[in-house]
C-alpha cells in the first residue's frame, strides 16, 4: 500500500511536470488581432459643379453673380501604432480655379458630431475659420486644412458635409476654363499626418 | 455609403515613415497600396517639401531646389506612376539612401500619392465643374542620429471651454527643438490648499520641429474657484516640460 502511494505521488509529479511544459509551449503564441493601418476618403460625388446659368439673351451676364456646390466626405483612419494618434489632417485644395472666381468653405460637421467615440472613435474637429457659425474661408491652388485631429475613426454612414459657393469677383478676368487634361479644374483632397 | 468611398487605390501603410539609420546608408520603405476598385485605376506619385507653420500647418513648397532639411534628394521612387488592377495589392518601393555627410539632426519631404481625378471637367456655358481627386500625403521623417538634438515643447495657448456640462482645456503647444518626438502630456490642477481636484493624462501625439500640436482635455468637473493648473509634457527622448498657471472658473 505504501509503494502505490510513492507510485501515485511520481505519476502526479510527471503530470504536473508535462503540464506545465505543455503550458509553457503556449507562452510565446503569436495573435493577430487584425487591426492593420489604413487610410481612405471619399466624397460622394465625382465631381464638384457651379452653374451660374447661361446668359440667353444679348446684353444678358450670367445670370447669377455666384453659385452653390456641397459634397459630403467620409473617411477611415487607422494610424501606425507609435504614437501618431489624432494627428491626421484632411485638406483641400483647388487647381486651375477660374480666373476671377474666389470660392468659399464651410464644413459642417453636424452629422458627426454625435457619433459615439468608443464606437467611432476620434473622427476630428473642424479647423477654425470653416464652421458653419462663420461665413467660411477662402480655398484656392494651396492646399487648407479643414478638418484636424483625426485619430483612429471611421465616419459610418455619417459624413462632413462640405458647402461650396463660388463668386464671381472680377467679370472682366473670367476666361473659358480647360476641359480636360492637366488644365481641367480638379478639386483635390489630401489625408495626412 | 457611397460607393465610391472604395474606388480608389488607397494606402493601408502609415500616412508617416520614420527613419532611424546611420548616415551613409541605405533603407527601403515599403508603401502598401490596394485597389479597392473592379476597375484598373493610374496612380500617380510625387514628391514635395514642406515645412511646419504652426498656423497654417504643413506649408508644401513645390519648386525644384529642394529646401535645407529635406530628404527628397535622397529618394528613389520605383516609378513616377502605376496602374494597379482591379483589387490588387502591392507595394511601392522607396529607397532612401542617406548622405554620409548630412550634419542636420532631421530631414523631411512628402510623397503625394494621387488617384485620377474622377472625371474631367466638360465645358458649359456658365458651369464650372471641377474633377475630384483623393491623394493621401505619406511623411518621410529622418532623424539623424550623428548630431545633437533637442526637444522644446512650448506651451503657447491655453483656451477654456465652458460650455459643456464640464469644463474643457485645449492646449497648443509647438516644438521650439530641432528633433522630432512622441509626448503626452500630464495635467493635474489643485486646490489653494494643494489638494489634487483633477488629474488626466492625454494620449501620445508625434510632433515635429516647429509643429503646433492640440492636446485636449475634457470632463473637468471643479467648483467655482481659483486653482493651479500644472502642466508636464513628457516627450519619448526624455524630455520633460513643466508649466504652471492660475486659473479661477
Amino acid at each position: 500500500m505504501k509503494k502505490q502511494i510513492k507510485n501515485l505521488k511520481w505519476i502526479s509529479v510527471f503530470s504536473l511536470i508535462a503540464t506545465l511544459s505543455y503550458g509553457q509551449s503556449y507562452d510565446q503564441q503569436t495573435v493577430d488581432f487584425g487591426i492593420s493601418t489604413h487610410s481612405l476618403v471619399g466624397v460622394d460625388a465625382n465631381s464638384l459643379t457651379f452653374n451660374f446659368g447661361t446668359p440667353t439673351s444679348a446684353g444678358d451676364g450670367y445670370s447669377l453673380t455666384s453659385a452653390a456646390a456641397s459634397t459630403n466626405l467620409y473617411y477611415s483612419y487607422m494610424p501606425t501604432g507609435n504614437g501618431n494618434n489624432n494627428t491626421a489632417v484632411v485638406k483641400v485644395q483647388f487647381t486651375n480655379i477660374p480666373q476671377g472666381v474666389d470660392v468659399v468653405l464651410t464644413v459642417d460637421n453636424s452629422g458627426v458630431s454625435s457619433l459615439s467615440s468608443t464606437t467611432y472613435g476620434s473622427v476630428g474637429t473642424v479647423v477654425s475659420g470653416f464652421e458653419t457659425t462663420g461665413s467660411g474661408t477662402a480655398v484656392g491652388s494651396s492646399p487648407s486644412s479643414i478638418i484636424e485631429n483625426i485619430g483612429a475613426s471611421y465616419t459610418g454612414t455619417a459624413y462632413y458635409t462640405l458647402s461650396y459657393t463660388a463668386s464671381v469677383n472680377d467679370y472682366s478676368s473670367l476666361e473659358q476654363t480647360s476641359s480636360n487634361g492637366a488644365n481641367a479644374p480638379t478639386i483635390t483632397y489630401t489625408i495626412t499626418n | 455609403m457611397p460607393s465610391l468611398l472604395f474606388s480608389q487605390v488607397v494606402v493601408n501603410s502609415g500616412l508617416t515613415q520614420i527613419i532611424d539609420a546611420p548616415l551613409g546608408t541605405a533603407q527601403t520603405l515599403n508603401i502598401a497600396l490596394q485597389n479597392n476598385s473592379d476597375d484598373a485605376k493610374r496612380v500617380t506619385f510625387a514628391l514635395m517639401d514642406y515645412y511646419n507653420d504652426c498656423n497654417e500647418g504643413y506649408v508644401y513648397v513645390d519648386g525644384e531646389e529642394p529646401i535645407e532639411s529635406s530628404c527628397r534628394p535622397w529618394l528613389t521612387l520605383e516609378n513616377t506612376e502605376l496602374v494597379l488592377l482591379p483589387r490588387e495589392k502591392r507595394d511601392f518601393s522607396v529607397l532612401v539612401n542617406i548622405p554620409s555627410n548630412y550634419n542636420l539632426p532631421n530631414a523631411n519631404t512628402c510623397l503625394f500619392i494621387n488617384n485620377t481625378a474622377l472625371v474631367d471637367s466638360v465645358q458649359k456655358a456658365g458651369v464650372i465643374q471641377f474633377g475630384v481627386q483623393i491623394r493621401y500625403g505619406v511623411n518621410i521623417i529622418y532623424n539623424n542620429p550623428s548630431v545633437q538634438s533637442s526637444v522644446d515643447l512650448f506651451t503657447q495657448s491655453l483656451v477654456i471651454d465652458t460650455a459643456g456640462v464640464n469644463y474643457a482645456f485645449e492646449l497648443s503647444l509647438v516644438n521650439r527643438g530641432n528633433a522630432s518626438t512622441t509626448f503626452h502630456t500630464k495635467a493635474s490642477i489643485l486646490d489653494m490648499e494643494g489638494n489634487m481636484v483633477y488629474e488626466n493624462t492625454s494620449i501620445r501625439q508625434s510632433i515635429q520641429p516647429q509643429q503646433c500640436r492640440k492636446v485636449l482635455l475634457e470632463n473637468i468637473d471643479v467648483a467655482p474657484g481659483t486653482y493651479e493648473l500644472v502642466l508636464l509634457h513628457e516627450a519619448d527622448s526624455g524630455d520633460v516640460f513643466g508649466v504652471s498657471e492660475s486659473i479661477t472658473f
